[in-house]
């Protein structure tokens, strides 16, 4: 029943305290999938992943109450995930430095110990190359070529222009061509 | 969503190597991720409204019993019993106050010394002075100031004075060389020729 109600409707019901807890359950399911690997993506371990997943709707469910409706519910939501993952990583930089110890830590040092992983594999090998772009590259790389999003609704969830995005996307792209073609 | 192949030839048209590439998702996770996840996001919900989060689950779900005995009437009885402590001992001397002590009183002494030392000299010199005074003679000194060109009033003064006693307290070296400045020399050679050698030998 819930399934079927649109974004807004939800956040009513959210907002009239009714089935709170049914009615957030519905909104987590309908997105949740398409958080993670946003986020996956771009922290790469599934333990960071799960614990900022966590973070993403623990922000939500206390922040719904505001929420306006002339906002799109994903895009908000995307947005959250976002600024959550690159406050994650940040936070993960400032250990490394901290301690030699951590350097280990890195992405793609993460990458090199996930389950499949194969340095021969152009997909492992894309991976890698993403791994070293800037992280407002990276962002905008995966958002355009994993989910196909356009460059609209990327810029009210970076709060980026659409020629910025568009140049920042082009660079993304050239050097991820100029290290699988080195690599 | 936007055309598909918008963003295909996007790409293409960018780089072709990295549109070849094939873009499926290479990640793994755990089973039932997404079915599980929201019973815990729930549960974690729940946890922080109500302030509320066990460290340890295990730890939490143990009885909170206290397994060690203590004898009958232990806590009733219990006692401490206060060990009488002698008075602290201050020391009246110590090393460091006589330190202090002794340096004050060298320099008292170094001051002192100095002091009576200099008030010797000026005594050593009034003393000499008073014995030269002594040996001129009450003419030549009348003469003397007759020369010197003050008013009658003045010598009169000068006379009735009892000259040891105002020389001795105010004449130092330093005041008579002054004078000596003062005087014009033809004067002081005046006054050298009338007193007698053996008053100049006592002088010296």
């Amino acid at each position: 029943m819930l399934e079927q109600l649109d974004d807004i409707a939800l956040v009513r019901l959210f907002k009239e305290n009714k089935q709170r807890e049914q009615v957030f359950t519905a909104i987590v399911k309908r997105y949740q999938e398409r958080i993670y690997w946003q986020i996956r993506r771009l922290v790469v371990s599934h333990d960071d992943a799960d614990d900022v997943m966590q973070n993403v709707f623990i922000k939500a469910w206390n922040a719904l109450e505001n929420f306006r409706e002339d906002a799109k519910l994903f895009t908000w939501l995307y947005r959250i995930a976002t600024n959550e993952s690159l406050t994650f990583l940040d936070q993960a930089k400032r250990r490394s430095s901290v301690s030699y110890d951590d350097i280990s830590d890195t992405l793609e040092n993460k990458l090199h110990s996930e389950k499949d992983f194969d340095e021969k594999k152009a997909v492992w090998k894309l991976q890698l190359a993403i791994q070293q772009l800037p992280e407002k590259q990276r962002v905008v790389f995966n958002l355009r070529y994993f989910e196909e999003m356009p460059y609209e609704e990327m810029s009210e969830i970076l709060d980026t222009s659409v020629g910025a995005l568009k140049a920042s996307y082009h660079h993304a792209v050239k050097k991820i061509e100029d290290y699988i073609l080195n690599h | 969503m936007e055309d598909l192949n918008n963003i295909v030839s996007e790409l293409s048209s960018i780089s072709q190597p990295v549109a070849d590439l094939p873009n499926n998702n290479p990640f793994s996770l755990p089973e039932d991720y997404f079915s599980t996840f929201q019973t815990k996001l729930l549960s974690r919900i729940e946890q922080e409204n109500t302030g509320f989060q066990p460290l340890s689950p295990m730890l939490e779900s143990l009885k909170k019993e206290n397994p060690f005995v203590v004898p009958d009437n232990y806590i009733s009885s219990f006692k401490v019993s206060i060990p009488q402590k002698e008075g602290l001992l201050v020391p009246f001397f110590s090393i460091k106050n006589m330190l202090k002590y002794a340096a004050a009183a060298a320099i008292v002494g170094i001051i002192a010394t100095f002091a009576v030392l200099s008030n010797k000299t000026e005594e050593k010199t009034a003393v000499a002075f008073t014995a030269e005074q002594s040996s001129i003679s009450e003419e030549a000194f009348a003469f003397f100031l007759s020369e010197s060109g003050l008013s009658e009033n003045e010598q009169n003064q000068n006379i009735e004075i009892d000259l040891s006693e105002s020389l001795l307290v105010n004449l130092n070296p330093k005041l008579i060389s002054e004078i000596l400045t003062e005087i014009p020399e033809n004067d002081i050679s005046t006054y050298m020729n009338l007193i007698e050698f053996e008053d100049l030998n006592k002088m010296n």
